[in-house]
């Protein structure tokens, strides 16, 4: 099981906002594959997922601003192969 | 020619609600203006009016936010590249205007190995209230920056870089010899890069222009930022008209070196306005243009009046290449040095000034007709 931190989009930036959940809890995300889009001060942002694996929980809601490194989701990376293909 | 900073104030409120300066200005201060509460060196404007305006700024940002069209939306990619990058800046004491004015393009530009250098320090003496560089009194001028800059140039194997700064009003020639020695240095370690400026208005001191112009940057840069009729309301001190004379003296003094300047749109300016700014720029026979869609760095800046969409865009592009210019770079993402290696390679006529030797020695190259992109 591996966390999914808020990123820090630029130096000064503590916190960000979710736009968007690309992926609902039970989807399948592979490693590069868009996973949420975050609101930067100036634009919404794709951010592409670190890992391979199946969501099993998102902590944080669209439209909830949150602190650079909080846990965000996670992800199940034990039975996922690394490019495992999805079927959905 | 410095006006004073109260009045700056009093011009900037309406606008902003709340207005963040840094010198000392509440002895210019009307009674009716009070009352100012002194946060660290941070004035803070706490008038019900002020808050209640930049309340309903807030709630029309919040609004925004919520419906950003999907052509602004970009992807963040922090690979390798991006990240060498970062600590060949930080490692030098460099800033860029990347990372100070928050562009969306980071992360394609730093993957890309392409940044936009910032120079004489990363606070500015001019508030625009469309920029998010730091504003206030500048502390010292770094001689060794030019060293640093062009040591950076080579770590990162630039082929075309850009040069800015933060206006320095503070200096008698606004850093004027700063530019001069980094376009230099770069020169002296990376004969073959070339080298872009974009300069500050030096308050019409044109010994500053020429002495950039005298150390033969390849392209210079200097944006009008926005229309005539807005152009006090976006920018601070600077003026629509010293820009044209800016633009224009520098062809004057030297035809072979090309000049390029910005539109930002999205401001509340009209399509008309557009047009003639374009016209405007061409009649001190500026070459390259860009234009991009304005994005409110903070709360504190100009909200977006209008997001222009991409086949709007495309129309202007197209009007620009109409009314003459070598290169147009248009499109919501397009920032001043957006694609500005490609743009020195299209906007083909004069040889790059560090080329010059190589190219007369080469067989021309088909550029004509390369400002066409698909």
């Amino acid at each position: 099981m591996t966390d999914v931190k808020m990123p820090q989009l630029g130096e000064s930036v503590t916190e960000g906002t979710i736009g968007k959940w690309l992926k609902q809890v039970g989807d399948y995300v592979s490693r590069h594959e868009p996973l949420l889009e975050v609101m930067t001060d100036k634009v919404n942002a794709e951010i592409p997922s670190e890992w391979a694996g199946v969501i099993t929980e998102i902590l944080v809601e669209e439209g909830d601003t949150v602190a650079v490194g909080t846990v965000i989701c996670r992800i199940d990376t034990g039975s996922a192969a690394d490019d495992a293909p999805t079927d959905d | 020619m410095a006006e004073p900073l109260g009045l700056a104030v009093l011009e900037l409120c309406p606008l902003w609600g709340v207005a963040f300066v840094f010198h000392p200005v509440s002895t210019t201060l009307e009674s009716d203006w009070a009352p100012l509460r002194r946060e660290g060196v941070r004035f803070i404007m706490t008038n019900p009016k002020w808050v209640e305006k930049q309340q309903r700024k807030e709630q029309i940002m919040r609004e925004q936010a919520k419906s950003r069209p999907e052509w602004l939306k970009i992807q963040i990619r922090t690979g390798p590249n991006y990240k060498q990058l970062k600590d060949i800046m930080h490692g030098r004491s460099l800033h860029t205007v990347c990372e100070e004015a928050r562009c969306p393009n980071i992360y394609e530009c730093w993957e890309q190995r392409t940044a936009t250098f910032m120079i004489l320090g990363d606070v500015c003496t001019r508030a625009c209230r469309f920029c998010a560089v730091t504003s206030g009194r500048p502390s010292h001028l770094d001689l060794a920056e030019p060293k640093r800059v062009a040591d950076a140039v080579v770590a990162m194997g630039l082929q075309h870089v850009v040069v800015t700064s933060v206006a320095r009003d503070d200096l008698d020639d606004g850093g004027a010899s700063i530019f001069a020695a980094t376009i230099r240095a770069i020169r002296e370690r990376v004969p073959e890069c070339g080298v872009e400026v974009l300069i500050p208005d030096f308050m019409g001191n044109w010994d500053a222009l020429k002495m950039v112009l005298d150390a033969s940057p390849d392209i210079l840069n200097h944006n009008v930022e926005t229309v005539r009729r807005l152009s006090d309301k976006v920018r601070s001190k600077a003026k629509y008209d010293r820009t044209l004379e800016l633009l224009r003296r520098s062809k004057e003094m030297r035809p072979d070196i090309r000049t390029k300047s910005s539109i930002m749109v999205g401001l509340g300016e009209t399509m008309e306005e557009i047009l003639q700014t374009m016209d405007d720029l061409r009649a001190v026979d500026c070459d390259i243009l860009t234009i991009g869609q304005y994005l409110q760095p903070t709360k504190k800046h100009l909200l977006v009046e209008k997001f222009y969409t991409p086949t709007e865009f495309l129309r202007l592009r197209g009007e620009g290449l109409k009314r003459g210019f070598a290169h147009v770079e248009s499109g919501p993402l397009v920032r001043s040095s957006y694609h500005a290696h490609e743009q020195v390679l299209r906007a083909d006529g004069m040889p790059l000034q560090s080329l010059r030797p190589a190219q007369e020695a080469a067989p021309a190259s088909s550029g004509q007709g390369a400002a066409v992109q698909p």
